[in-house]
């Protein structure tokens, strides 16, 4: 049987395929506005796979567009996807942190299930969008933030937390002559420290396991790491754990209908793309 | 138990953010401060952490050392060393727009109790255990619910007293006069009593006399102090040395310390005053502070302003309580406090009536800069608007509008919190003040 | 035509229909805002008294009178007086009852022009003393009332009209009661209709409308479906069903409240026996659980938890709860300070906790809506 987990996410859409190892993984452009783009990368990943959208078995999709594709069976937040992408991938994991483009969350895990979790979807300041607007402003490849920042021999301190106010910041520091490598280890620090912040409120436990597209991100991983006061676990593709966590889901929920002989719930899905009004 | 590392690790190292002052009063009061902690630990009498409740003598009298969280948290701030303490309880899910003296109070407590010891960024050794805690409602909510919060983090006994004013427009009446000093009185019997039980001896009433007594003068010298400063021309007394200087009213009085520091004060402007004395050597701009708490992480604002020949005459953030004298027929100390509060709030009451205000509610709350502007040969108005804070930031749009209708003043609204940095834009509060100086400057060319 | 549920929807959309038309009629209204202004006064003294509330439209015009950093339901309230939506009401009555509401009051005195204003003042300690004193302002209020309504308010006349509030309580309570079940009989949502169209209209008019409500409710066939997950919803001023449908939409049955427009309104009555004024003070300062009232007790701090927040537990296990969402306003001091209390104490008799902080106009639906059906994941 073939499960496939969707992730939607404002900017980055991915899509896993699997039976009992993963068959195809796929991240692609979610597309602007209307998540139009989103059943490409299923088709993409279908491709890959070698397999027909019918000979999917359960679909289930996450994140941000979640609800508004019409190709799954069951929309499950992000939060419970996560967390049980990231038990897969790191038995040990009491604490995930997944920091993306447009949002952060801290989830705490015990046995592979939700236990507690929290999110800043409001403020950009703890978020990916905070490096690409400074990424933008400086001229610089998001991708080479980080080992940048690791050159720093004197970080300074941005206070602001604003993201917008740290960005002025940040070229008027550089204006004054601050080499550019403290200025970015201080932006590493500050995301750090706001999403960490936020975590806390979880009682962090070890092992901690950070996701996301920013998981990718050297600097701020080491920043973590220093708040966290040991050594913080990241998979090598930061970006799938949702999408992983969601086709293992629609498996379990698929698995326990058959033990337990009850019917599996269908949604009524078609491979198409989302429209506006659903 | 969270695994986090030990916060001090990760601390940056402090920057000087205190404001230079212009007076020998106000620079004693930092000695004054740090003795207000040192003594708690080392004179080995009971300690209480006390809300500012407008009953300091209560504690003086039965020889307690009185600390005060709000306090400690505005010297934290000074040191930047408050956010650590704001992250811990927010930790614990206080949110980030509840007041930041508690914020830093909790944490305060929280990362002792995680720790096992007093963290060792805590300014002035930081605050010393307690065997009891006092609250009051009196001028706003967070007064009387933070120290409920406190039994998560310390099994210490806490005490929460009423402290109600009535509006303006019945104060007067004799039947409410009656029904406010009735409850007022009976509210602080009860602090009384709590305390009798905690410290296992009873109340020395001919000790409190004396105690009230000398506060009464003090507060004379407090008010007269502050008026004869603010209207005087050059300036002697700015803002940041006035918002200093109200420690020894809010924290030690009934104590000799504070009749003396006052009668000091008094001397002191009293002398500038008639010697024409000021602060800056040319004074362009007169400005009021209008409301709100000060900035308590950047004092040094002050001194910005004052750079480019601005200062702040006077501020009605914390305004002396003018009391009316008591009538010698009233014996009974506590008897005295109340009257002597409730003839402060009449007397706030009359002014503004005299404004033609006639409902305010405002019983310690916001002082009103209406009341100033004239006499104090004001230019402009800025007002502080404080994230966290409910109690002085609520009515100064509205003071503002009054100010516009009556006076034609401009005012200027800032906008940070008194302790919580995060929420504070340096370079956005240097544009504001000095665009509003430029807008001072035009007017003053224009005639007007 | 049937002058329930149905009417009751009805009014929630439209809540001051029927004030103004009593207003045509000669009547005069008294608008209150929050819980605790006793209605008993107002109805007593021939007046009709009118919940104030607001609305979760933007705020347009109160930032030129109020901060934006404070409340922002009473911002919202402000907001609607400036823009005269709140002209039918002929007088208000403001509680001391926390300090954004209470430093409003002379903002909107000065602003919203009405014929009679009267502060209430309340304690916020539960002492003797402090019952004396609000006996006293309630019979300051009184006189007051008495003196816009050109009438005197008897005594009998007073316990008339506290009986016919506590009739009123009472059947609140009863339809409560028809939630207990599975599916509740009632949604969280009509709840809130209900409720919000009861403090709009005379009381009288209101007792008739729950009785024909729980008489449709008890027999309906088209209620609420049987969700896996029923839940508690703790907070201040709900007063719109955006929030509660949102909760229920993502698949769960809200089964008891405990909220300001909820059972901490109607939850206990007046006692009927001796001073009227005293045992109006009594149920208002002593009975409704508003965390901006000082609970006074002795003890460890376990009790001290239980005599503040053992009700909320009660009320959960009675109504058969297996989750609670606080929903706290921003800028709430008391709930805010309240919040992580309240939290643990039920996490703790093993009732799982979704703790949202809310800036009362919704701003960002889809992020409620992960969180909430996260919680539900997280708990079936």
């Amino acid at each position: 049987m073939y499960f496939a987990g969707v992730d939607i996410g404002s900017t980055m859409t991915k899509v896993v395929i699997m039976d009992e190892a993963v068959l195809a993984c796929v991240i692609g452009p979610t597309g602007a506005e209307h998540r139009r783009l989103a059943n490409k990368v299923m088709e993409e990943a279908l491709r890959q796979a070698n397999l027909s959208f019918d000979e999917i078995s359960y679909v289930v999709a996450t994140g941000y567009g979640r609800i508004s594709v019409p190709f799954a069976d069951k929309q499950i937040t992000e939060i419970t996807c996560h967390a049980k992408g990231v038990s897969s991938l790191f038995p040990t994991v009491h604490t995930a942190i997944d920091i993306g483009g447009q949002d952060a969350k801290g989830i705490k895990i015990a046995d592979g299930r939700v236990v507690g979790f929290v999110m800043n979807d409001k403020c950009a300041a703890g978020t990916g969008r905070f490096l690409e607007v400074i990424a933008d402003d400086l001229g610089l490849r998001l991708e080479e933030m980080g080992e940048l920042s690791l050159n720093s021999k004197n970080r300074v301190e941005i206070s602001s937390t604003c993201t917008v106010f740290a960005a002025q910041e940040v070229v008027s520091r550089i204006a004054e002559g601050t080499p550019i490598e403290d200025v970015l280890a201080g932006l590493h620090e500050a995301i750090a420290s706001r999403v960490f912040r936020m975590v806390e409120r979880l009682k962090i436990e070890r092992d901690v396991v950070v996701t996301g597209g920013v998981a990718k991100n050297i600097g701020v991983v080491k920043a973590l790491e220093e708040h966290a006061g040991f050594p913080v676990l990241v998979p090598e593709e930061p970006l799938l754990t949702g999408a992983v966590g969601a086709a293992l889901l629609g498996k379990e929920l698929t698995l326990n209908a058959l033990e337990s002989g009850r019917p599996i719930e269908r949604g009524a899905r078609r491979l198409e793309e989302a429209t506006f009004f659903k | 138990m969270s695994e986090q590392k030990n916060p001090e690790a990760t601390q940056e190292v402090p920057k000087r953010t205190s404001a230079k002052k212009w007076t020998e009063s106000a620079r004693k009061v930092r000695g004054l401060v740090r003795d207000m902690y040192v003594r708690a630990f080392t004179e080995g009498k009971p300690v209480a952490w006390v809300m500012f409740t407008l009953a300091n003598e209560l504690f003086v009298a039965m020889d307690v050392v009185p600390v005060y969280p709000e306090n400690f948290a505005g010297l934290c701030a000074t040191k930047r060393v408050g956010n650590p303490f704001i992250d811990r309880a927010e930790a614990d899910g206080f949110s980030n727009v509840s007041c930041s003296y508690a914020r830093i109070g909790l944490g305060y407590a929280a990362l002792w109790k995680d720790m096992g010891e007093i963290p060792s960024f805590a300014p002035d050794g930081g605050m010393a255990k307690p065997i009891m805690m006092v609250g009051s409602s009196l001028v706003c909510d967070t007064r009387y619910k933070w120290f409920q919060t406190y039994s998560r983090y310390m099994d210490v006994p806490y005490y929460a007293f009423d402290m109600l004013g009535p509006p303006a427009a019945t104060a007067y009446r004799p039947d409410v006069r009656e029904q406010y000093i009735k409850y007022n009185l009976a509210q602080l019997q009860g602090l009384v009593s709590f305390m009798e039980e905690r410290l296992g001896k009873k109340m020395d009433w001919d000790k409190l006399d004396e105690i009230v007594r000398r506060g009464e003068k003090t507060y004379v010298l407090w008010y007269d102090a502050y008026m004869l400063a603010g209207g005087a021309v050059p300036c002697p007394f700015p803002a940041e040395d006035s918002f200093n200087c109200f420690f020894p009213a809010f924290f030690m009085m009934g104590e000799v310390e504070a009749l003396d520091f006052y009668q000091g004060l008094y001397d002191e402007i009293k002398y500038k005053v008639d010697n024409k004395i000021g602060s800056i050597p040319e004074e362009k701009y007169r400005l009021l502070w209008g409301g709100g708490l000060p900035p308590w992480h950047t004092m040094q604002i002050f001194n910005y302003v004052e750079e480019q020949g601005a200062v702040f005459v006077f501020q009605s953030t914390y305004l002396p309580l003018r009391f009316a004298d008591v009538p010698d027929r009233i014996t009974d100390p506590l008897e005295r406090m109340v009257h002597s509060r409730y003839e402060a709030a009449i007397s706030r009451a009359e002014l503004d009536r005299k404004l033609g205000l006639f409902d305010l509610c405002n019983f310690v709350g916001l002082g009103n800069p209406l009341l100033f502007v004239d006499e104090f040969k004001v230019d402009g108005v800025v007002m502080h608007w404080l994230r966290s804070c409910r109690g002085t930031t609520i009515g100064q749009v509205y003071q503002k509008n009054l100010l516009e209708e009556r006076s034609n003043l401009p005012t200027l609204f800032l906008e940070s919190d008194m302790c919580d940095v995060r929420d504070y834009f340096e370079a956005d509060w240097k544009v504001k003040l000095s665009a509003f100086l430029e807008t001072l400057e035009a007017r003053k060319r224009a005639g007007s | 035509m049937a002058k329930g549920l149905d009417w009751a929807k009805r009014l929630y959309e439209n809540r001051s229909q029927r004030a103004k038309e009593l207003r045509e009629e000669g009547k005069k209204v008294i608008g209150y805002i929050c819980a605790f202004p006793p209605r008993e006064l107002i109805t007593a003294a021939g007046l009709v008294p009118y919940r104030i509330t607001g609305t979760l439209e933007p705020i347009a015009e109160a930032d030129a009178y109020l901060e934006t950093l404070m409340c922002p339901y009473v911002r919202s309230c402000l907001d609607l007086g400036i823009k005269k939506q709140y002209d039918f009401v002929d007088g208000m009555i403001w509680p001391h009852t926390c300090d954004n509401i209470q430093k409003t009051f002379d903002i909107w005195k000065h602003y919203v022009p009405h014929s009679y204003f009267h502060y209430l003042d309340v304690p916020h300690m539960p002492d003797p003393s402090s019952f004396e004193f609000f006996a006293k302002e309630l019979d300051v209020l009184k006189g007051s009332l008495e003196e816009f309504g050109g009438v005197k308010i008897t005594e009998e006349c007073l316990k008339e009209a506290i009986g016919v509030h506590n009739e009123n309580r009472a059947l609140l309570r009863q339809l409560t009661g028809l939630r207990k079940q599975a599916p509740p009989l009632i949604s969280a949502t009509e709840m809130t209709q209900v409720m919000m169209a009861a403090m709009s209209i005379p009381v009288y008019e209101s007792n008739e409308m729950l009785k024909n409500i729980i008489e449709e409710v008890s027999t309906r066939k088209d209620g609420p479906q049987n969700k896996a997950t029923r839940l508690l919803i703790y907070g201040c001023e709900i007063d719109d069903i955006a929030f509660i449908n949102l909760v229920e939409e993502c698949g769960a049955n809200v089964v008891i409240d405990d909220l300001c427009m909820g059972t901490r309104d109607y939850w206990k009555d007046v006692v009927m026996e001796g001073d009227p004024l005293k045992n109006l003070a009594h149920r208002i300062l002593g009975e409704i659980m508003c965390p901006r009232t000082f609970r006074r007790s002795r003890g460890t701090r376990q009790q001290d938890l239980d005599n503040r927040f053992s009700y909320i537990r009660d009320f959960a296990k009675e109504f058969n709860v297996n989750g609670a969402i606080l929903y706290i306003i921003r800028y709430c001091d008391t709930f805010e300070f309240d919040a992580p209390e309240v939290r643990d104490y039920l996490e703790e008799a093993g009732i799982p906790v979704l703790h949202l902080e809310d800036d009362y106009s919704l701003t960002s639906i889809q992020g409620y809506k992960t969180r909430i059906q996260a919680f539900l994941e997280m708990i079936e």
